[in-house]
C-alpha cells in the first residue's frame, strides 16, 4: 500500500514538473530579458544615445555602360570616414554581384530535386552566364591594397589601422556582365525588346559598397544570399554615367550637367514641370522616344549625377524612355516626382505613375517627415518592384493593344506606392535589412496601405486590414515563424515580413493605441531615426516611450511568437437584482421551481403507481404535506420591511432600477491577448459597444469573466463586430451563436454579382 | 522589394539567386466544409491569379478577369484543379463539380467546387498538389471543417497526400 502511494506521489511530482517550470510565462511579462540593455549608443527611450555614431562612405565613380556587350565597367574612389570610437585594422566591402557568380553559395544552398524538374529549369541549371564582379584593382594612392574576397564580401587590410575620427581614401576598379533579368532573374539587369532591338537597363548593386560598421553588429558582413537585402552606410555620391549617346538616363541624385546632355527644349520643359503641381509635363514625349528607338548612334554621352546623404545609388538607361515630371510642394521643400517608361508601359504609365509617386510623397511625409531629397523617380521594369534612394523600378505593362485588367492597374499603382515608399523605410530610416526584413517591408507595407486608401476609396489593398491576415495566422505553426526571425530563415516571406507586421501596426493604430497616440509615436520614431540606423528595439521602445502605452505584451505576442487571436465568448448569464420583496420573489421562485422539467420516473410513476400508501391511508399526512414554502408569511413581510428600512437612498435606487446584469465569460484559445470589443444589441434594436483594453487578461491570460449592466434587456452580443482583431474563429464570437457563412456560401449568394471576366474599359471602347 | 511575377517555372531551384521577392513564397488556401444536412462538401480554393496564369500558360493565355479572358478559362481551371486536388471517402474518389470563380483586384483568384458527401465521415483522404509541379516551393494549406471537427494540413510537393479517420 505504501509503495503504491509513493509511486503515485512520484508520478504526481513528475507531472507537475512538466506542467510548470516555475518561471514567469505571463503574457504581460516585460520584454527586458529579450532585448538589449539600453546604453550610450541607444537609450532606454528608444532614441539614439548621447554617444551614438555612424560611419560614412563617400563615392566618386566613373561608370561606362557597354550596350553592345551588356557590360558595365567602373572606377570608384571611396572615402571612408571612421566616426566610431574604435580603430579599424580592416574594412569590409560588399560585392553583391557575386551572388550571380558561378560559384555562388546561393546556388549551392538551394534545395532542389530532379523529380518533376521542367526543361526550362534544367536549361537554367546549365546556364553559362558569367556573372559576378571582376575586380581589376584595389589600391591606395597608387599602391595595391591587400584584399581577400570571401564570396559576397571583400576584406581590405590596411597597412596601419584607420584611427577613430580619421578617414581613408582608396580605389577599386571592376567590371561585370549585366544579366538579362527576364531570363535569369535579378533585382537589376536589362530587358531586351526584340521588336526594335533595344534594351532597357535598370542598374543597381553595380559597384563595391562599404559595409555598415556599428555598435550592434561590428562589421555587418553577413553574406548576401538573396533574401535579406541590404545594410548600407550613408554618404555623398558623385557618379558619371557614360552611356550610348541616344540613351536617356534616370538616376539617384541631381543631374549636374543637364546643359550638356539635354536639349534646349527638354530643359525648357523641365522648367515647366517645376511649376506644374497638378499634371505631369512630358520632358521626352512618346513620339520622340519612338524616334530614338530607331536611331543607331555610335557616340557616347556622359551624364553626371550628385546625391547627398544617401545609402545607395541606382540608375536606369535606355533610348526607349519617355520621361515626365511634376512638382510636389512640401512645407520645407519642393520635390520633383518623375517617371521613365517605354511606350510599352502606356497608357497606364502616362496616366498613373508620376501621380502615384506624388501621392506617396504627400501621404508618407504626413506620417514621418518632409521628403528630404530633390527627386523621386519611378522607372518601368517588367515583372518587378525594387527600391533605391530616389529611384525605384516597377512593373505594370498593359497588353499590346493598350487595354489592361483592373488587376494590372491596381497592382501597378500599389507597387509604385510601395517602392517609392521605401525611400522612407529603409533608405532614410536606415534599418538593417540583412537582419530584419520586417523593419522596412512591414513598416512600408503599413504606410502603403494608408496611402492606397487615400488614392481611392476601397482601393483593393492586398494587405493591411486585420481580416486579411487571418488565413495566415490560423495555419499550422510548423509553417510560421515569429516576425522577429532573421530574413533568411523566414517561412512564408510575404505574410511574415510584409503582411503580419503591417496588420499589427494597423491594429495598434486603430484598436490598441488609437490614431492620435499611434501617429505621434510613429512620427517620433521616424524623426528620431531619420538618416540613422535603428534596430527593432529602438522602434519598440519609442512607440511606448512617446505614448505611455505599455506595449510589451503586444510585441511579445505579435512579434516574438506565432500565437494567433482566437477569443471565444463561452458563456453569457443574465441576472436581475432580487427585490427581496416576498410578494414578488416568492411567486417567481415558485414559478421557476414548477418550470423545472419533471423527472422521467415521476412522469411514468404517475401512471403506473395508481395509489400510494399515503393516498390510501391519510393518517400518514402531517403538517409538512400541506406546507407550501412559497407562501408569503407575516414573518417574510416583517423581514422585508426591516431590510428596506436599513437601505440608504442610493441602495434603494439600485433596488428599484430593475437593471439587467450580464456576466460574460471569455477564453483565450489562440494565445494572443487582445482587447475585448463587445457590442450589445437590446430588445429595442439599439446597440452599445464597449471597448476593454487587453490588460483585462493581465493576471489570468486564458479565462476571464466580466459583468455588464444595462437598464435595457440585451437580445444579442457580438465580440469584435468590425473584425478589428484578426480573430481567426468568429463562430465563437456571438451570443446567441451565429452561423458564419463560408466564402463558398457568400459566393453562392451573390453569384450574379461577379461575371469573372468583366473589363468595363474594353466594353466601353467597343461601343 | 516586391515582385509580381518572377521568372519562374522550376526557377527558384537555380534562379532565386538574387531575384527574391515577397512573392517568392507560394501559398494557396483551401477550405473544405462538410455540410451534413445537405450531404455535400463545399470547397473554396484561394490562389494567386498570376501564378495560375503562369502554370497554365501551355494551355493558353488565361488573362483572368480581363475582357480577353480565354472563353474556356473555366474549363481549363476546373480540369486543372480536378487533376491536382481530390477528396477520397473510404478509398473512393469523390467527383468535384465546378461552381464558379471570383477574381479580385488584389490578385486573389477564388475557385469554388462542390461534391456529394456522406452525412457521416469515416476514412477521408485528400490529395492536393496544386501548382507544386510549377513551383516546387508551393505550399497548399487546407482547412477541413466538419461540424465541430476542424483540421488543417499543409501539402507540399513531396507530401501531397493526407489521410485521416473520423470516429
Ligand atoms: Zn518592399
Amino acid at each position: 500500500m505504501k509503495n503504491i502511494f509513493s509511486l503515485a506521489l512520484l508520478i504526481l511530482t513528475l507531472f507537475s514538473g512538466i506542467a510548470q517550470d516555475n518561471t514567469n510565462h505571463n503574457k504581460f511579462k516585460q520584454l527586458k530579458e529579450e532585448v538589449a540593455t539600453p546604453n550610450v549608443y541607444r537609450n532606454g527611450s528608444g532614441a539614439p544615445g548621447h554617444m551614438y555614431y555612424q560611419n560614412r562612405a563617400d563615392y566618386e565613380m566613373k561608370i561606362t555602360l557597354n550596350d553592345g556587350e551588356q557590360k558595365i565597367t567602373g572606377e570608384e574612389t571611396i572615402t571612408y570616414h571612421n566616426e566610431s570610437p574604435d580603430d579599424l585594422e580592416y574594412l569590409w566591402v560588399q560585392l553583391d554581384q557575386n551572388v550571380r557568380a558561378k560559384t555562388s553559395d546561393t546556388y549551392k544552398i538551394q534545395t532542389s530535386s530532379i523529380r518533376g524538374a521542367s526543361f526550362n529549369s534544367l536549361k537554367r541549371l546549365h546556364s553559362d552566364f558569367d556573372g559576378g564582379f571582376k575586380i581589376t584593382e584595389v589600391s591606395l594612392e597608387g599602391k595595391p591594397l591587400k584584399h581577400t574576397i570571401n564570396k559576397t564580401m571583400m576584406r581590405i587590410d590596411l597597412d596601419t589601422p584607420l584611427k577613430a575620427g580619421q578617414k581613408v581614401n582608396f580605389t577599386i576598379n571592376w567590371w561585370y556582365n549585366v544579366n538579362n533579368m527576364l531570363e535569369i532573374g535579378g533585382r537589376s539587369g536589362y530587358e531586351y525588346f526584340p521588336k526594335d532591338d533595344n534594351r532597357l537597363y535598370v542598374i543597381a548593386q553595380f559597384y563595391p559598397r562599404m559595409c555598415v560598421y556599428n555598435d550592434v553588429e561590428g562589421w555587418q558582413n553577413k553574406q548576401f544570399l538573396g533574401r535579406g537585402e541590404f545594410a548600407v552606410p550613408f554618404g555623398n555620391y558623385k557618379v558619371s554615367l557614360t552611356v550610348p549617346g541616344d540613351h536617356v538616363v534616370a538616376s539617384t541624385g541631381t543631374l549636374s550637367n543637364a546643359t550638356d546632355v539635354l536639349t534646349k527644349e527638354q530643359l525648357q520643359r523641365l522648367e515647366l514641370a517645376r511649376k506644374s503641381d497638378k499634371e505631369p509635363v512630358l520632358i521626352v514625349t512618346q513620339k520622340e522616344a519612338e524616334k530614338a528607338e530607331k536611331s543607331k548612334v555610335k557616340s557616347l554621352k556622359t551624364w553626371v549625377f550628385e546625391a547627398e546623404n544617401v545609402r545607395d545609388f541606382g540608375w536606369a538607361s535606355s533610348k526607349k524612355f519617355i520621361w515626365d515630371a511634376m512638382v510636389v510642394h512640401q512645407e520645407t521643400k519642393d520635390v520633383m516626382a518623375m517617371s521613365f517608361y517605354p511606350k510599352e508601359g502606356n497608357p497606364l504609365w502616362e496616366q498613373y505613375s508620376t501621380k502615384a509617386v506624388a501621392q506617396t510623397l504627400k501621404t508618407y511625409s504626413s506620417y514621418t517627415f518632409d521628403y528630404p531629397y530633390p527627386v523621386a523617380i519611378s522607372v518601368h521594369a517588367k515583372d518587378q518592384g525594387m527600391e533605391y534612394p530616389m529611384i525605384c523600378f516597377n512593373y505594370g505593362r498593359p497588353d499590346e493593344d493598350g487595354t489592361y485588367s483592373p488587376r494590372m492597374k491596381y497592382g501597378m499603382i500599389g507597387v509604385i506606392i510601395h517602392e517609392v515608399g521605401h525611400n522612407y523605410f529603409p533608405m532614410i530610416i536606415n534599418s538593417d535589412e540583412r537582419q530584419w526584413t520586417w523593419m522596412d517591408e512591414g513598416l512600408n507595407t503599413f504606410l502603403q496601405y494608408l496611402t492606397e486608401q487615400t488614392w481611392e476609396r476601397d482601393f483593393p489593398s492586398r494587405r493591411g486590414a486585420a481580416s486579411k491576415i487571418v488565413d495566415y495566422m490560423k495555419g499550422d505553426k510548423s509553417n510560421i515563424s515569429p516576425i522577429m526571425t532573421n530574413s533568411e530563415s523566414i517561412h512564408q516571406f510575404g505574410n511574415n515580413a510584409y503582411g503580419k507586421p503591417a496588420t499589427a501596426l494597423n491594429i495598434l493604430r486603430e484598436t490598441i493605441m488609437g490614431r492620435e497616440l499611434f501617429d505621434h509615436a510613429f512620427k517620433t520614431y521616424a524623426q528620431r531615426w531619420m538618416f540613422k540606423h535603428p534596430t527593432p528595439i529602438d522602434f519598440f521602445r519609442t512607440m511606448e516611450d512617446a505614448s505611455a502605452v505599455d506595449l510589451d505584451w503586444f510585441w511579445r505576442g505579435w512579434f516574438y511568437s506565432t500565437d494567433h487571436v482566437d477569443i471565444s465568448m463561452d458563456d453569457v448569464q443574465w441576472f436581475q437584482v432580487s427585490t427581496k420583496d416576498p410578494t414578488i420573489e416568492k411567486p417567481l421562485a415558485e414559478a421557476k421551481s414548477n418550470d423545472f422539467p419533471e423527472d422521467i420516473s415521476t412522469t411514468r410513476n404517475k401512471k403506473e403507481i395508481e395509489t400510494t400508501y399515503a393516498e390510501e391511508d391519510n393518517s400518514l399526512y402531517d403538517f409538512y404535506n400541506s406546507y407550501n414554502p412559497f407562501d408569503v408569511t407575516d414573518k417574510d413581510k416583517r423581514k422585508y420591511k426591516r431590510f428596506i428600512e436599513g437601505l440608504n437612498a442610493s441602495e434603494l435606487a439600485i433596488l428599484k432600477s430593475k437593471f439587467n446584469y450580464y456576466q460574460l465569460s471569455f477564453s483565450n484559445k489562440g494565445g494572443l491577448v487582445m482587447p475585448l470589443i463587445i457590442q450589445f444589441t437590446f430588445t429595442d434594436k439599439t446597440t452599445e459597444t464597449i471597448r476593454i483594453p487587453a490588460e483585462i487578461w493581465k493576471s489570468n491570460n486564458y479565462n476571464i469573466s466580466k459583468v455588464f449592466f444595462f437598464e435595457k434587456e440585451v437580445i444579442s452580443i457580438e465580440l469584435d463586430p468590425n473584425l478589428e482583431t484578426a480573430d481567426t474563429d468568429i463562430s465563437n464570437n456571438s451570443w446567441p451563436r451565429k452561423v458564419v457563412p463560408t466564402r463558398f456560401e457568400l459566393y453562392n449568394r451573390s453569384k450574379s454579382r461577379h461575371s469573372g471576366a468583366a473589363n468595363p474599359m474594353k466594353e466601353a471602347q467597343k461601343k | 522589394m516586391r515582385t509580381l511575377t518572377i521568372i519562374i517555372t522550376l526557377a527558384s531551384m537555380i534562379l532565386n539567386s538574387s531575384f527574391v521577392s515577397e512573392h517568392k513564397y507560394y501559398v494557396s488556401i483551401t477550405n473544405i466544409d462538410h455540410k451534413k444536412d445537405s450531404k455535400a462538401f463545399e470547397i473554396s480554393i484561394k490562389l494567386t491569379a498570376h501564378d495560375v496564369e503562369k502554370a497554365l500558360k501551355p494551355q493558353g493565355e488565361l488573362k483572368l478577369g480581363s475582357d480577353k479572358e480565354l472563353p474556356n478559362a473555366n474549363q481549363i481551371l476546373a480540369a486543372y484543379i480536378k487533376n491536382h486536388f481530390s477528396i477520397w471517402i473510404n478509398n473512393k474518389q469523390n467527383e468535384l463539380n465546378f461552381v464558379g470563380k471570383e477574381i479580385e483586384n488584389d490578385e486573389s483568384l477564388y475557385l469554388y467546387f462542390s461534391s456529394n458527401a456522406p452525412k457521416t465521415l469515416d476514412k477521408v483522404k485528400i490529395i492536393n498538389n496544386i501548382l507544386s509541379k510549377t513551383f516546387p516551393e508551393q505550399e497548399n494549406i487546407t482547412y477541413f471543417n466538419s461540424g465541430n471537427i476542424k483540421k488543417d494540413f499543409i501539402f507540399k510537393k513531396h507530401s501531397s497526400i493526407k489521410e485521416f479517420q473520423f470516429k
